[in-house]
């Protein structure tokens, strides 16, 4: 499965890199595929957390294990967590 | 950013991307050099991995995979190579950045506490899509930066997304897909030793595609 998982994912990197080849303003196209990239990932991470595991908390989690928080004091915020 | 726009620019892509998959191989001795468990099998593994992700690429210029698509390399100029070698020496960076940031060690996780302290920004350690996550914003960021610096891109960069419409969906669709394939990859895999796991999971399915070869 997870070789399975590689091989896709280096074709579809060669799928890119064709079209990236093809394209008039290269760097242009790579701001907005990185762009759009992390919009992508944080639109997955959120799918598989709120709606696949019903995790309501999942926003928080991004907010606060990604920002301004340490990543052992969670518990602290435990109550954001018991309101919902 | 300005090596990258230098080889965008200046050169066919369809040199640039076979050379630039030779960085892993930088990136691996590094990986080594960090304490990652070493054997020659291993090495000649990761070679193969790099021939392989040669071929893949170079053959996407060429109607058919042959021998003869490596005598182009012969002709390429000394300040390709070196900006070449300047992009691995980039990836070799952000790869043991990568590495250090996602192994679950005392090391990561004074530097994941001090990070926070200093309200720096999204960074999350130990999970290799997380870790992409707070990555990729920095990313975009670096890069909006440089591109508002520049004159030639900067009244580009607002022009409506429908001149290139076509081209931005396909890239950005290939790009998540094969970055999200690859951190599943290698969240599922049982290997601890990142050079034993890129082995693994990458040369049953060069060695194929070496058979293809006239």
């Amino acid at each position: 499965m997870d070789t399975n998982l590689i091989l896709f994912s280096i074709v579809t990197l060669s799928f890119y890199n064709v079209v990236l080849k093809r394209s008039p303003h290269k760097l242009l196209l790579l701001f907005r595929v990185s762009l759009f990239t992390y919009l992508g990932f944080v639109f997955i991470c959120l799918f598989q957390t709120i709606v696949l595991q019903h995790d309501l908390s999942a926003l928080r989690e991004l907010i606060f294990n990604y920002t301004f928080e340490d990543y052992h004091s969670m518990s602290r915020f435990h109550f954001l967590s018991l309101s919902q | 950013m300005i090596i990258s726009e230098k080889l965008l620019d200046g050169y066919d892509l369809s040199l640039v991307i076979p050379i630039s998959q030779f960085g892993i191989l930088l990136a691996s001795a590094d990986y080594i050099a960090l304490g990652d468990p070493f054997q020659w099998s291993l090495l000649i593994g990761i070679l193969i991995v790099c021939l392989g992700s040669f071929v893949l690429s170079i053959s996407a210029a060429n109607e058919h995979l042959s021998i003869r698509m490596f005598s182009e390399l012969r002709h390429v100029p000394g300040k390709l190579w070196a900006l070449v070698l300047g992009e691995a020496l980039c990836f070799t960076t952000s790869a043991v950045v990568s590495y250090l940031g996602i192994k679950e060690t005392a090391h990561p996780d004074a530097i994941m506490n001090s990070l926070k302290r200093l309200h720096l920004g999204p960074i999350a350690f130990h999970s290799a899509f997380f870790f992409n996550i707070g990555q990729q914003l920095f990313s975009v960021i670096i890069f909006a930066i440089y591109i508002l610096s520049r004159k030639k891109y900067r009244t580009l960069m607002f022009l409506p997304l429908i001149t290139s419409t076509k081209y931005l969906a396909w890239a950005a669709l290939a790009y998540i897909l094969a970055e999200y394939t690859y951190f599943i990859a290698f969240t599922i895999t049982h290997e601890t030793s990142i050079l034993r796991a890129l082995d693994n999971l990458s040369i049953p399915h060069y060695t194929y595609l070496f058979l293809l070869l006239p």
